[in-house]
Formats: C-alpha cells, structure tokens, sequence
C-alpha cells in the first residue's frame, strides 16, 4: 500500500466518521427536541399569565435596545415597546451616537427632557453624553441614553449602567415583539427553586412579508422572497429543534443578542458585553455559564419556544452574506476567547459537550465542507472519482437534509402552526427542497470568507441595510 | 350538539334543588357520549363556559356535569400515570366545583410532579378558599414563586378571611413556606404577628430575611425603622438595599443620620437608594447631604443632582 492511498484512506475514514457523527448527532437533536417542546406545551396550557402580569411581585424588567442610525422608523419602534404587556417595566433605548437625527425625533415625539442622572459606572463604556426623560407620564416607562458611539456591545453596556431593574432583555430595536412576550419570558425565572435561571431566550421569527400595524404584528404570511423564506425555515430548524434540545439538556451556549433575558446582577459581575467580538451575545452566555460553572454554583439557561418576536431578516444575498460572515467571526472569536473549557472536565456539560459541539460542528463543519468539496473537484480532474458511489452518498446526504428539514416544518405545524394556509407549508416544504442547492453553498462561502476575515483581522460589524417593516405591509397591500 | 346542550343548560330555568337529571338527554346525545373525541370535546366547551359565567347559568352547567357522568371520567383521570392527565383532571373538577373530591385533590398537593402539585394547590385554594392553604402544614417540595403568585391571585379572588395558622407557617421547616407565610402576613396586613415576622429576621436563610423586610413595611410600629437599622450592618447587600427602600415609607427624621452614615459603605447603587430614601423622608435633608466631604466627590455629587431632579 503507498503513501498516497493511506492518507487518502485516512482522511477519507476521519470525514466519514465526523459525517456520520454529524447526521447522528442532528437526529439526537430532532428526537430530544420533541419532549421538551411537548412538556412546555402541556405546561403552557396549564399557564394564566394575566397571574403574573397583575402581581406586584412581577419580576422588575429593563428593557435595552440599542439604536444608531434607526431614525427612519424609531418613534414606531419604541411606540411598540412601551406597548408591551408588562407592569414592572422601563425601556431604555440607547442612542450609539446615531448620524442621523434618531435623537431629535424621539425627543419631540415622546417630550424628552436631559436629566442629571447619574450614570453607575459598572462597566466600562464610551461616554454618555445625556439621559433623557419624558415630560409626560404616559411614557414614564421611557429612557433614552445618548452616548458616543462604540458599537452595540458597548450601547447595552450604557444600558446595563443605566438599568436599575433586576432583569434585562436585550432586543434590536426593530424587533416586534408580541404582547405576552416578557411576561412569557419571565417565567422560567420564578420557576425554580433548586437552580438560578441566568438568561432566557424566546424564538425568533421572520417579519418580512407579515402584516405590521402601529408597531405591531397584524397577520403572519410567508415570506414572498426566496432568501427570507429559507431563513424562515432555518430559524424554525434552529429555534424549535436545536435550541430546545441544547436547553433540555441545559447545554446552551447561544441566546440571540435579538432577544434574551439576563440575570442582571450575573451579568454585572460577569462584566458584561465584550466590545472585542461581533459575537456579543454568544460570548456573554459563555462567560455567565463559565462563571457560574468556576463558582460551583447551579444554574440554566432556558428556552422556550413560543415564537415572542418577529424580525426582519436580511433579503439581499449581500446583506446576508455580511450577517453570516460576522455569525462565522463570532464564534470562532468566542471558542478563542474561552478555549480553557475545550474538553475540559471542570466545566462539566459545558466543557465536555457544548464547547466541543459548537468547535466540531458550527465552527469546522463550513471548513471541512468546502475542503471536502476541493478535494471532490481535484479527484474528479484527476478521473479518481468513483461516480456510482458519489451519487449515491450525495443523494443520501440530500435526503437526510430534506428530511430532517421537513421534520421541523411538521413540528411547527404540531405546535405553533404560524403559517396556517396548506399553501403556506407546501412553499415552505418547497424550499427544504431547494435550500441545499441554492442557499447552502451559500452559506458555507460566507462561512469560510468569515474566517478569512478573521485571519486577516478584520473586525467590521458589516452593515445591516434593511427595507423596514413599512415595505412588508405595503408590498402585502 | 355540544354546544346545544351547553346553551341549553345555560338558559334553562331550573329550580335550585331540581333532581338528579334536570336537563333533557335525548338517545342520540347519550350514544354520542360513548365516542370519547365527543365526550373530551363536550368537556372542553363545558370549562370553557363555566369559567366565563356565574350565577344560576354557573349551577346549571355545574348540574350538566354531573348528569353526565363527567366528574367520574375526571376522577379516573386522576388515577393517571401520565402528570399532564392527572393536572388536567385536578383543573377540570376545581372550576367544576366538585368539592366532594377534596381527599382526593388534597393528596396530590405534594405530588413528586411541579406541575401536579401545582394545580392541586390552587384547585385546592379555588375550592375551599384560605382553609385549602392547610396544605402548607405538610408540603415537603419547595413553593416557587410563579406558584407563590399564583396562590395569591386565587387568594386576591376571594372575600378576605381572617384566617389563623399563618403563624404555625412561618415557623415551618420549608423555607418557602416561610417566604410565602411572610407574603400572607403583609397582603393581609396581619399586624398581631409582628413579633413572629421579626424573628424571621434572624433566619439563617436570606430569602426569608428579605421577605420579612418587606412585610414589616406593612405591619410597622412604633419601633420597626431602629430594628431594621440595627440590623441592617449584619446583612447581606441585597437584603440592605430592601431595608433602605423599605425605610423611604416607614422612617422618619429621626432615623437620617443613621441613613447617611450608610452612605460610607456598599455600591453605588445602595448610595442612591440611601439618598433617595433621605430625600423622600425630608426633602431638607438634601441639604444635609450637600454638607458631607463627599458631597462634591464622584458618585455623590452625581447621585445628589439625579435625586434634586427627581424629587423637583
């Protein structure tokens, strides 16, 4: 046997072995999922959260949503915020040194006055250059930091200074979120007694192509484009089938920096948001796992999957492109940034399981994907490609994507059913169809051209053009 | 047709002690109860309306209930192996009123099930009112708060009752029966265990010290500002915070020079609680403020100018 054929075979064996520890590990995923989405179902159904929402004993929430340059639609943002069902409230919403006249606006739509309000200096962040209240007491749920700009971990740390409410939720401020969403959200806090709830996250969904009036969700459709109809599918597969899963073993690393709820006395402690990532909201989980897990202490983060809030998603292969290059940066700056834990017993599930998880799967699975597609073209130059063979796996591997793809639209019809019209589904079905082929390549490229920026020091937020809820409605109209 | 017995059972007219079968069955209605999908279904609307109406229409769908046999198909649900059944079951015949199961009920309120024992708890409540709360004289799992709050709200709905055995609680071996024993004390503002709440003060568990800073805000003498004072260098940060934000309603003048020599220790944010608690007792007491060394030092100048503006 030469050389050659032995580290082909090698690396043939080591790509088989990850692949089929990949689809197993995704059907684990799928079948776990299901018990916990069945349990906080039935649960849910026991639930009256007009109970909570009534009760002085509420837990005390600030709301943070950093803003810059959202001047086209901010007043109808925050309009939908402080529309939130929620007796124990305050929004703050933190202008990062915005442009354009964000700042203005607010201050004569909702009567804003400058404070002397003293900032508690917690963490470190660019200066504030003012507080601001309203005049009027319909909107004494409001604050509005300015501040120089520094970026959004830097707005939400502005935010956390500011906060003087015992729990935060972080949101982009053109999410849209439905009207029980922090009550729904706060409960997981006040549910245990044995361990502390450090953060909550809530599922995600697409807006684009949804019906929004006066800042809130009207009518649920389907997006009419292909690049946010894929995603609305990814985010389904994502939200109800990994993120359930990764909870119920109380594995969870990522809560999407569009819309969580923190601990805030952990996340002082913890320091807060890291200005040096693009992947704030992944690493700020990692480090208040990883402190509770130094301090011994018992603690989970929870996921529910009631769909709390709806957000445009990017429909430009530009814009997308730029998310998914800075998701890749994020994640391989996060595993960087606490590698300590790689396989290290110490930390428990976190060490062992998660870590290894997100290194093997989220971070080198784009890699090994496009070398193994290199590799593939070069032997097919070369006339080494056994064809009957590579059809057949190609067409396994289709399958199981498909499948697993179906899986999540049925689990939504099961549960949550948004997307009522038979027409609807089979669109959705559609698209598992053809996302391998026209969104997945696409995906592993912004991948890879994400570590190339990483290797290359580029450390660009990348801008996140968006059309704005007011195009969906009128493009619905 | 579920829906026909239900709206005729809500209009019906009948007579408060009427017999056993007060409404009219028709053969096809009982030969329709035999398909399980139609009994569930029927079941369903039944909660649904019971728990939207009162009065006489309430009794009748109650009296439907019974006619139909329903009560024995919940009570074989509560034989269920599967929790989800069994806390259906425990629902369906607490908002159908069906007191005659109270034992029954009563066991499962220390079921190994949260979700179980939660709904037998509140059932518990909902049919027998403060007297249901005996339950707490045993329960060996801890109270969360979601089901402190929910216990409450079931409480807030009845006619307040002057209930005794808060005080065998808030000497219970489960802390959250203390805790929740201390929000008792101060929903129904049961001054005659002031003394009982005080000691909850020396409790080892934090939790139950700040529960019982709070109630005392309810409950307070004479005396309750200089025993919170005392007490105030032995705890724990959180638990000094609730004594500072408490003192904003219950202390007087005599009680601001005390507050201010707090203001040399603890974090910013117990500083500006300190000086928002002084402003709110005497808003001359600002001055005062503004005398101290530190008064033109960070963070109390700063702190000083917020709460000037916030009491403006």
């Amino acid at each position: 046997m030469s050389w050659q054929s032995i580290v082909v075979d090698t690396f043939t064996n080591i790509i088989l072995v990850y692949s089929l520890l990949l689809l197993s590990l995704y059907i684990f995923i799928g079948l776990y999922s299901i018990g916990e989405v069945r349990k906080h179902l039935l649960k849910n159904s026991f639930t009256d959260y007009r109970a909570l929402a009534s009760s002085s004993l509420a837990p005390s929430i600030s709301i943070l949503a950093p803003a810059y340059n959202e001047g086209a639609n901010i007043i109808e943002n925050v309009r939908s915020l402080l529309s939130i069902y929620y007796n124990n409230l305050e929004v703050i919403i933190i202008n990062d040194g915005s442009k354009d006249d964000s700042l203005e606006k607010l201050i004569n739509a909702y009567s804003l006055y400058r404070t002397d309000h003293f900032v508690n200096q917690q963490i470190q962040t660019k200066a504030v250059r003012g507080v601001y209240k309203s005049s009027k007491k319909v909107y004494r749920k409001l604050i509005v930091v300015d501040k120089e700009n520094g970026g959004k971990a830097d707005a939400l740390n502005v935010g956390i200074n500011i906060s003087q409410k015992d729990y935060i939720v972080c949101i982009d401020v053109d999410c849209i979120l439905e009207q029980d969403a922090l009550l729904k959200l706060a409960k997981p806090f006040l549910e245990t007694t044995s361990h502390r709830i450090i953060a909550t996250g809530g599922v995600i969904r697409i807006a684009n192509g949804c019906k929004i009036e006066d800042g809130r969700l009207v009518q649920v459709n389907l997006p009419h484009e292909f690049l946010p109809r894929v995603q609305t599918l990814e985010y389904i597969r994502a939200f109800l089938l990994g993120r359930m899963a990764w909870s119920r073993l109380n594995g969870l690393l990522l809560i999407s920096g569009a819309f969580g709820a923190f601990d805030r006395d952990i996340v002082v402690k913890c320091g807060g948001y890291n200005h040096n990532t693009v992947g704030e909201d992944m690493e700020l989980v990692v480090r208040m796992r990883r402190y509770m897990e130094e301090l011994n202490l018992p603690y989970k983060v929870k996921f529910i999957p009631d769909p709390l809030c709806w957000t445009e998603a990017p429909a430009t292969f530009k814009i997308l492109g730029r998310q998914r290059n800075r998701w890749t940066r994020g994640t391989i700056e996060t595993l960087q940034m606490h590698k300590v834990m790689f396989f290290n017993p110490k930390y428990g599930l976190l060490g062992m399981l998660s870590y290894p998880y997100w290194f093997f799967f989220e971070f080198l699975a784009p890699i090994i994907e496009f070398v193994g597609m290199a590799c593939f073209l070069i032997l097919a130059l070369f006339g080494l490609t056994y064809w009957r063979f590579f059809f057949g796996l190609l067409g396994m591997v289709f399958s199981f994507g498909i499948m697993y793809s179906s899986f999540a639209i049925l689990m939504e019809v099961l549960t949550y059913n948004q997307y009522k019209s038979k027409k609807d589904i089979l669109r959705l079905f559609l698209t598992a169809l053809l996302e391998p082929f026209l969104f997945h390549p696409f995906g592993v490229w912004s991948a890879i051209k994400g570590n190339i920026d990483l290797l290359r020091k580029k450390n660009s937020w990348g801008e996140m053009t968006r059309q704005g809820f007011t195009t969906a409605k009128n493009s619905k109209s | 047709m579920a829906d026909l017995l239900i709206r005729n059972a809500i209009f019906s007219e009948q007579e408060e002690n009427a017999d056993d079968n007060p409404f009219p069955i028709t053969g096809r209605t009982t030969k329709m109860l035999s398909n399980k999908h139609f009994k569930r279904l029927l079941t369903k609307e039944l909660i649904s309306a019971k728990k939207n109406i009162s009065g006489a229409s309430a009794i009748n769908l109650k009296k439907l209930y019974i006619q139909l046999h329903l009560n024995e198909d919940a009570l074989a649900k509560l034989n269920s192996s599967e929790w989800h059944v069994k806390a259906q079951a425990i629902q369906e015949l607490g908002i159908m009123e069906q007191k005659e199961y109270l034992n029954k009920i009563y066991r499962l309120t220390n079921n190994k099930n949260d979700l179980v024992r939660m709904e037998a708890q509140t059932n518990i409540v909902k049919l027998y009112g403060f007297k249901g709360l005996r339950f707490l004289d045993v329960i060996s799992y801890q109270l969360t708060e979601w089901q402190q709050i929910a216990l409450l709200k079931e409480l807030s709905m009845l006619p307040p009752e002057n209930f005794n055995k808060i005080e065998k609680w808030l000497k219970s071996k489960n802390t959250s029966v203390i805790a929740f024993a201390l929000k008792l004390t101060r929903t129904y503002h049961r001054f005659e265990l002031y003394d009982q709440v005080i000691e909850c003060l020396s409790h080892e568990n934090e939790e139950i010290r700040f529960e019982a800073i709070y109630t005392l805000e309810k409950i307070y003498n004479i005396d309750t500002a200089d025993v919170l004072l005392e007490r105030y260098e032995y705890e724990t940060l959180k638990n000094q915070k609730a004594i500072v934000s408490v003192m904003q309603n219950i202390a007087s003048d005599e009680s601001i020079p005390m507050l201010i020599s707090f203001l040399n220790q603890g974090d910013n944010d117990l500083k500006r609680m300190i000086v928002r608690t002084v402003a709110h007792i005497n808003t001359s007491s600002l001055l005062q403020l503004k005398e101290l060394q530190t008064a033109q030092e960070y963070p109390l100048e700063q702190i000083i100018k917020q709460i000037e503006g916030e009491i403006k």
